[in-house]
């Protein structure tokens, strides 16, 4: 009688393991970021509605959403290279573009052009699911290898956000050019609340280069940037930089980099005591501490939404950089806006084609635009880069077909170690630790051996070393 | 030479005679090669190489010990990590001492307990809160040490974003600098003194001083020696204060060197670099560890003729 139980016993369970391995559903692991719902002040569910509806249209996969919840930073890419290595990353994870730049020669990314050139099956009449992306997104992104490892299908950007109430009590407009917004800069400070808030050590971003690529945009000639931008995708990439340094084209010594400069120090008397350590912005912002300080898009929703605000509040464009203002002033509208939004998807290498075939739809159900118009406009920090969906209100100052961004981006594609001992060199000089010439040399060297490393990190350019 | 290889084999026998208690202390030695000496000499071994971590590296020789040589960043934060050092001491043998000595010597043991109750309770707060706390303490905009000056009409500073005096900043953190946890151990030590012999120190006459340096301090040497050794390991080991405070800023004014190896390591992804920091790091430690132990000698400690 035993002996009968247990082998209907067993008879039964591997039936049942039989099935449960046929019913086994595909897993996908996706990496939110920004759209991660339940998380704090912004509590979003957006994304678990998206993952419900695909998951019904395909009841063979499942979405897991997954991540360190670390938004960027270093933790997140040792994070995400460590998972790379041992092949256990998500299927779907987030990552810079500029960050992935500094990884892709390791082989760990797939190039995403083949599903590219395929339909969306999501966008009805589509033929190529690049055609419902703006053109720009993929001039951005294209690694140096002429590859596009990430599908960049939002972006943020920076303005100025200001204090309505204060511009009001000290009797003062939003200024529109360079001498205008110094002028502005000194009545507040005149009026004892400090002017603008900048720092080096935000917890988020560093604040120098947002600062420093709108001088420098306002400022480098027109021609230099065609010498530079070898391949016209309107920036300068790391590739191309590294060239530029090397054969003497690109120098710390060029007038238009020692002149920015020169504005950046006259612009630091009017940021708060102690920008040189870590402060929080957005908090000064929101008690009144600060008149204006240089947002991310990201913050527009928290400042908009903050219940304990008492004052009214507006966005405005960088001053323009006139001849008057500057003997090198391009009389250009700077504007900050890059691909470095919460929806940038890479996908591993090393998978199986089966599965990064259903990654790519997932991604590809995310990016139609009824999808991700409803998980933009539900987080309202980030500009979508695919035609016809919605930007979030209160972004207006970040995107402007009129601006041009810097081509430069504050150098900041170039490496996380240039960005680093940049800023640190910028802090020297701004508060009078060496003098100008000294920082002007340090920077030479800074980009030369940068540049050098670069190169011989990637013999794939084809750049030779004298 | 016979007896060297009686000796040899008598240490054998009884090795067999307690292979059971070897086989289990076998996983623990297993775990701890694994986890704590592989890494050490991983590190050592990539030390010469020009290695990101996570490729396979170039095998470079010296290279990266030469560059260390050169390299402004890494002698400025020496010289920081000597400031901070010779600091750490300082505060490892003189304010936990004296409050174990004021615990020791109340004639109430209920308020003696009291105390060092409250002495050691903030030991369970993560240091990092701490930290958080002090730099608000900081702020120059809304900190509360710029808010006294104010109220004493003194100029406002910018405290850890002045690079002259950001240093000075993270050493005037934790402020009276008691560690509970190392007056305890003073503590430990001062009760483990014979009662016998401070009474004779009454009958001979000494005062207080007198009593503190000759006896005190030769009979808690063993203490005043492993709290020094502690200090100096956690000096050049220690970044996450630079780290969290100032990032090593501003510019380099609070730069140490293992945070210069830990940027250099992560951030930057030249590990083998940083695994050539680390070396370094590793012997200096030793060696200090060694002159402590060498030359500071211990009053508990008699040479036998």
């Amino acid at each position: 009688m035993l002996k009968k139980c247990l082998v209907i016993l067993f008879a039964v369970s591997l039936v049942f393991s039989v099935s449960l391995a046929y019913a086994a559903k595909v897993t996908i692991r996706f990496d939110p970021w920004a759209y991660r719902p339940g998380v704090p002040p912004q509590n979003l569910k957006m994304m678990n509605v998206i993952v419900e509806e695909y998951e019904k249209l395909h009841p063979d996969v499942k979405i897991e959403l997954v991540g360190t919840g670390a938004y960027g930073g270093q933790d997140y890419v040792t994070w995400i290279q460590t998972r790379l290595l041992t092949k256990d990353a998500p299927e779907v994870f987030w990552l810079n573009f500029d960050q992935g730049w500094e990884l892709y020669n390791r082989g760990w990314f797939t190039d995403w052009t083949p599903y590219l050139g395929k339909p969306n099956p999501y966008v009805p009449g589509n033929k190529r699911w690049a055609d419902i992306f703006y053109p720009y997104t993929f001039k951005e992104v294209r690694a140096p290898d002429g590859k596009i490892y990430d599908i960049a299908a939002d972006a943020v950007g920076t303005t100025i956000v200001y204090n309505k109430d204060i511009f009001k009590r000290v009797g003062v407009g939003v200024p529109t050019t360079w001498g205008k917004f110094m002028d502005t800069l000194a009545k507040i400070k005149a009026s004892g609340i400090i002017p603008f808030g900048n720092t080096t050590f935000a917890p988020c971003c560093p604040g120098y280069h947002w600062v420093i690529q709108r001088i420098q945009g306002g400022l480098i000639p027109k021609d230099l940037v065609q010498q530079l931008d070898i391949d016209k995708s309107g920036r300068v990439d790391m590739r191309e930089l590294s060239k530029a340094v090397v054969e003497g084209v690109f120098r710390a010594d060029l007038p238009f980099f020692k002149e920015s400069w020169r504005l950046m120090k006259e612009f630091s008397k009017f940021w708060p005591p102690g920008f040189t350590g870590q402060l929080d912005l957005r908090q000064l912002f929101l008690t009144e501490k600060i008149a204006m300080y240089h947002a991310g898009s990201w913050d527009i929703p928290v400042i908009r939404d903050d219940p304990n605000r008492k004052f009214a509040w507006g966005t405005m464009y960088y001053p323009v950089i006139t001849k008057q203002d500057s003997p090198l002033g391009q009389n250009k509208l700077i504007i900050e806006f890059g691909m470095w939004g919460g929806l940038q998807w890479y996908i591993p290498s090393y998978l199986p084609k089966e599965i990064k075939d259903i990654a790519a739809d997932f991604c590809m159900y995310v990016s139609a635009p009824q999808n991700l118009e409803r998980l933009i406009l539900e987080y309202g920090g980030d500009i979508p880069n695919v035609k016809g969906v919605k930007a979030p209100e209160g972004l207006e100052t970040i995107r402007n077909p009129k601006g041009v961004t810097d081509p430069l981006h504050g150098m900041v594609l170039f490496t996380s170690e240039f960005m680093d001992r940049y800023n640190r060199e910028a802090n020297n000089f701004i508060t009078d630790k060496i003098p100008f010439d000294e920082f002007i040399s340090r920077m030479q060297k800074l980009f030369e051996d940068t540049a050098k490393a670069l190169i011989r990190d990637h013999p794939e350019w084809g750049i030779k070393l004298q | 030479m016979l007896s060297q290889s009686n000796t040899k084999k008598s240490l054998l026998r009884e090795v067999w005679k307690k292979k059971y208690a070897y086989l289990f202390m076998l996983p623990t030695i297993i775990l701890i090669g694994i986890f704590s000496y592989y890494p050490a000499f991983s590190a050592f071994y990539h030390s010469f190489f020009q290695w990101n971590g996570y490729t396979p590296g170039v095998y470079i020789g010296w290279e990266n010990y030469k560059t260390m040589v050169q390299d402004p960043v890494l002698i400025k934060s020496i010289s920081n990590m000597i400031i901070l050092l010779i600091w750490g001491g300082i505060l490892a043998v003189t304010m936990p001492l004296f409050t174990a000595e004021m615990i020791f010597w109340l004639k109430s043991k209920k308020t003696g307990d009291i105390f060092r109750f409250l002495f050691v309770a903030p030991v369970v707060i993560p240091s990092v809160v701490g930290w958080l706390v002090w730099r608000f303490f900081y702020d120059p905009t809304i900190g509360l040490f710029n808010t006294i000056l104010g109220w004493l009409g003194l100029p406002p500073q910018t405290w850890l974003g002045d690079p002259n005096i950001a240093l000075y900043c993270l050493m005037f953190l934790g402020f009276p600098w008691v560690n509970g946890v190392s007056m305890l151990i003073y503590l430990a030590g001062l009760q483990n003194i014979p009662s016998e012999i401070f009474d004779s120190v009454i009958v001979d006459g000494a005062n207080r001083f007198t009593r503190f340096f000759k006896i005190d301090v030769p009979l808690i040497m063993g203490q005043i020696k492993l709290l020094i050794i502690l200090a100096v390991i956690g000096s050049i080991q220690g970044f996450t204060l630079q780290l969290i405070m100032t990032n090593g800023g501003p510019g380099y004014a609070t730069m140490v060197p293992a945070l210069w190896m830990y940027l250099n390591g992560v951030a930057f992804q030249k590990m083998g670099y940083a695994c050539a920091i680390g070396v370094s790091l590793f012997i200096v430690i030793f060696l200090l560890t060694y002159i402590n132990t060498k030359y500071i000698r211990s009053g508990t400690e008699y040479e036998g003729s």
